[in-house]
């Protein structure tokens, strides 16, 4: 009997006590609590930050028409395109392409020989606009926007102005223009005397087409600081209805495209435009070189070799 | 004789017959009828105009007003304002609009952000489905996890949460039909579980688009962090 109950024991003793000790420490757990962390230390794993964003933009590249024309409430005008750029965005590469066609550009314009390529938006409209740079550079247009001088005054002024870093001295009296270089704040009227300038620079319309895509860029930098999220762009799409002619985009479009634009860093962004030979002053044409540009330009959006 | 041969002049008599108060009377009782009539006609023109001038009233301006009420069960997620961009004719987002995107909101809150912290289970299909199809592939692709609360420890006690009011902003079309809502609040939430205590903060935009009168997610952003609560976390050299 005694030598059988040491064999249990022998047997079952040492599970036992580790049950027993098991216990002891879970009581212990409940009644005194869990033991102090040394300082540094985190109980538990969980620590996260992060973000996600969706908004439904395409993710092939596209190409979109800027047309500032000169239609105003005094004076000449018509409707002819003083200010033509077409942007190329490329949203896998992060990077867009802004190309600025001077407006006394000579072109062919489907069904009204050549002229210059201002002369397509009195002649047809934004559509006849949109097909004859279509055919100049060799990429299907999808999206435009034409707004005139007051449109392009109260779309700034309602964005709050417009940041650029303005490149040199600029006086022109029939521009209205009077800008010492570096960074500043223009309204309405400022940038529209900032993007009318020619007669401050030698190259003349080259160089206003040149300050008209860095206006683009700045204000692409300025909206990204000011507008976080979708319900700026929502905002920034009621400014640009209310006071431009939008082709081929709904609001949802434009909300689309629009976060997509605001997501592309302006650093990424490169400012061009065309080569330009043959003729001066008021009668240009797309001089040696263009034709690569555009095939460039054309297959991503963005610039590769220039 | 001329006395005699003149025609003599005779008063003529009424006939005899009914006297002129039992022809009126007989002429009342045939017209009763019509009068009663002409009156039930009236009745039905009134009540008939006042069903259309009620009906009309009740489409033009739905008798449905802005919900204050919480739309989520456990916490408190109401309206905290509407704004109206419009890029056409001025309109402002009815009431009952803005009350079906505020539901849709509280389904997300309380589906995707508290159920599965309850349960421990992914999202169900029915919070899934207030995105839209683009939005459900991007959710597929890898943002599920911040997009919701999934894959996190499980609840172990009661938790705490609360949201700031929720402000949506709307935007109309040239026609003034609002295709785009966005709904913009911050999210807390205090979470014990059995690998301890940890805070949640979330900024959340939510961007609803009206697919055929239903409003669904068709954009989102997301800014989470999830952090172990100060309490259980020591900082500081160790010694």
């Amino acid at each position: 009997m005694t030598r059988r109950r040491t064999v249990l024991w022998t047997l079952l003793g040492p599970p036992l006590c580790g049950v027993l000790v098991a216990c002891l420490v879970v009581a212990a757990w409940f009644v005194v609590g869990r033991p102090d962390l040394a300082e540094g230390e985190t109980w538990f794993q969980i620590e996260f930050v992060g973000e996600a964003h969706y908004t439904g933009a395409p993710d092939q590249p596209i190409f979109f028409l800027a047309i500032g024309n000169d239609e105003r409430a005094s004076g000449p005008g018509g409707q002819r395109a003083d200010s033509i750029h077409i942007i190329g965005v490329n949203p896998a590469l992060g990077a867009a392409t802004v190309i600025g066609i001077p407006r006394d550009t000579a072109v062919p314009i489907p069904g009204s020989g050549t002229d210059k390529i201002n002369a397509a938006l009195q002649y047809g409209g934004l559509d006849l606009q949109v097909q004859t740079v279509s055919d100049l550079v060799g990429v299907d247009i999808q999206y435009a926007l034409n707004t005139n001088f007051d449109g392009f005054i109260a779309m700034v002024d309602e964005m709050g102005g417009v940041d650029v870093n303005v490149p040199a001295r600029m006086l022109d009296s029939d521009a209205g223009s009077d800008f010492q270089p570096g960074v500043q704040r223009l309204t309405g009227d400022q940038a529209l005397r900032f993007t009318r300038d020619r007669k401050s620079f030698p190259s003349g319309d080259v160089a206003r087409s040149e300050n008209q895509g860095l206006f683009l860029i700045s204000a692409l930098s300025t909206l990204r600081a000011q507008l976080t999220g979708s319900t700026g762009v929502l905002t920034l799409i009621g400014v640009l209805s209310r006071h431009a002619e939008i082709k081929g985009m709904s609001v949802v479009d434009l909300y689309r495209l629009g976060r997509m634009g605001l997501f592309i860093d302006p650093a990424n962004v490169r400012n061009v435009v065309i080569p330009t030979g043959g003729g001066s002053g008021s009668n240009l044409a797309p001089g040696p070189g263009a034709a690569e540009l555009f095939a460039d330009f054309a297959d991503d959006g963005v610039l590769q070799t220039h | 004789m001329r006395g005699s041969l003149e025609p003599r002049r005779v008063r003529s008599q009424p006939p005899p017959g009914p006297t002129r108060a039992e022809r009126r009377a007989a002429q009342t009782r045939r017209s009763r009828p019509l009068q009663l009539i002409a009156v039930l006609a009236v009745v039905i023109l009134l009540v008939a105009a006042a069903f259309v001038f009620f009906f009309r009233d009740s489409d033009d301006e739905p008798n449905v007003t802005l919900s204050d009420d919480s739309v989520s069960a456990n916490l408190e997620l109401t309206l905290g304002g509407t704004a109206n961009v419009n890029a056409g004719p001025e309109v402002q987002l009815a009431p009952d609009q803005a009350n079906l995107i505020m539901e849709a909101v509280g389904q997300y809150v309380d589906g995707g952000l508290i159920e599965p912290l309850r349960t421990g289970d992914e999202v169900g299909d029915e919070v899934v489905a207030l995105f839209d199809a683009g939005a459900q592939t991007r959710l597929a692709a890898g943002e599920r996890a911040l997009v919701f609360e999934e894959g996190v420890p499980q609840l172990d006690d009661d938790l705490v949460a609360s949201a700031t009011p929720v402000i949506l902003t709307a935007l109309s079309d040239g026609d003034g039909t609002f295709q785009l809502v966005t709904a913009l609040f911050n999210y807390y939430a205090t979470v014990p579980t059995g690998e301890g205590t940890f805070d949640i903060a979330r900024s959340t935009e939510l961007v609803f688009i009206n697919e055929a009168g239903t409003w669904k997610v068709t954009g989102y952003d997301v800014t989470l962090s999830r952090t172990p609560t100060a309490a259980t976390t020591t900082t500081g050299a160790a010694e």
